[in-house]
C-alpha cells in the first residue's frame, strides 16, 4: 500500500468509525422513541 | 434527548460535521508535507486527537466509577458505561491509524514497543470491561464490579502516556512541528473532540433510556402480578 493511499484509508476510517457509530446511535435513539410512543 | 432540544442537538452536530471534513481538507490541501516521512505523516492530525479523546474517555470512566461508589446512583453507571464504549471505538481509531502510520514509516504494521504494547492493553481493558458489564445480570452487582474493573483499568492510561517518554520506544514522544502543521493540529482537536463528546452523550441517553424502560416494565410486572397475589392469598 503507497503512502497516499495508506493516508486516505486511515482519514476514511476514522469517519466511518465516528460518524458510523452516530448513526447507529441516533437509530436506536429513533427506535427508542417510537417504542415509548406505541407503548 | 430529553436534556436538549432538537434544533441544539441538529446544530450540535453540523457544526461538528462540518469542522470534521473542513480540517480534513485542511490537512490535504493546505499543511506542508513532512520532510522525512511524507503524505503519510498527515494521519497523526487525527491519530493524535483521537488519542487524546480516548484517554479523556476513560478519565470519564474513571471519575463516574468513583462518583457511583461514592453515592450508587444509576446516573453515574451509565455515564461510565457509555464512556467506556466511546473509549473502546476511540481506541480502535487510535490503533488502526497508528498501524497504517507505522507501515509507511517503519515498514512494519506493528510492533511490540512499550507505547503500542500499553495502547493495546488499553484496547483489551476497556472490552473487557464492556464484556464484564454484560456478562452480569444483577445491575447492582453490575453497577459495583464495573465501577472497580474502571478505577483499575484507568492505570494503564498513564503507563501508555508515559512509556514513550520514560522508555526507549520506537514511537515518538514529542514531534517538532512547523507552525502551520501546529495550526492544523489545533484545528483537527476541536472536530474529533466535539464528536467524541456528542458521542458519548447521544450513548448515555441511550443507557438512560433503557434503564427508563426497564423500570417501567418492572412497575408494570408489578401492578399485574399484585392482583394476582392477593387473589392466591384470599383463596
Amino acid at each position: 500500500m503507497n503512502a497516499i493511499t495508506a493516508t486516505i484509508v486511515g482519514y476514511c476510517l476514522i469517519t466511518v468509525l465516528l460518524w458510523g457509530t452516530a448513526l447507529q446511535l441516533f437509530v436506536t435513539l429513533k427506535g427508542q422513541k417510537r417504542r415509548a410512543e406505541e407503548h | 434527548m430529553t436534556l436538549l432540544r432538537k434544533p441544539v442537538i441538529l446544530a450540535y452536530w453540523l457544526v461538528a460535521a462540518v469542522l470534521f471534513f473542513g480540517t480534513m481538507g485542511i490537512v490535504f490541501f493546505w499543511t506542508p508535507e513532512e520532510s522525512t516521512m511524507g503524505v503519510i505523516q498527515k494521519i497523526f492530525y487525527f491519530h493524535l486527537p483521537v488519542a487524546i479523546n480516548t484517554f479523556l474517555a476513560c478519565a470519564t470512566v474513571f471519575a463516574a466509577a468513583i462518583g457511583y461508589l461514592l453515592t450508587r446512583d444509576a446516573w453515574w453507571d451509565d455515564l461510565a458505561a457509555a464512556s467506556a464504549k466511546i473509549a473502546v471505538l476511540l481506541a480502535t481509531g487510535t490503533l488502526l491509524t497508528g498501524m497504517l502510520w507505522a507501515h509507511g514509516a517503519w515498514g512494519v504494521w506493528w510492533t511490540w514497543s512499550p507505547r503500542l504494547t500499553f495502547s493495546f492493553m488499553l484496547w483489551l481493558l476497556y472490552v473487557v470491561y464492556l464484556l464484564v458489564r454484560s456478562s452480569i445480570d444483577s445491575p447492582q452487582r453490575r453497577a459495583v464490579v464495573s465501577a472497580v474493573y474502571g478505577l483499575v483499568a484507568f492505570l494503564d492510561v498513564p503507563l501508555v502516556y508515559l512509556s514513550a517518554r520514560l522508555l526507549p520506544d520506537i514511537h515518538p514522544g514529542n514531534i517538532a512541528l512547523a507552525p502551520e502543521m501546529k495550526l492544523t493540529l489545533a484545528a483537527c482537536f476541536v472536530p474529533i473532540t466535539l464528536v467524541a463528546f456528542g458521542l458519548m452523550l447521544t450513548q448515555f441517553e441511550v443507557y438512560r433510556r433503557n434503564r427508563a424502560i426497564a423500570r417501567q416494565h418492572e412497575s408494570e410486572e408489578q401492578t399485574h402480578a399484585f392482583p394476582l397475589k392477593l387473589k392466591v392469598s384470599a383463596a
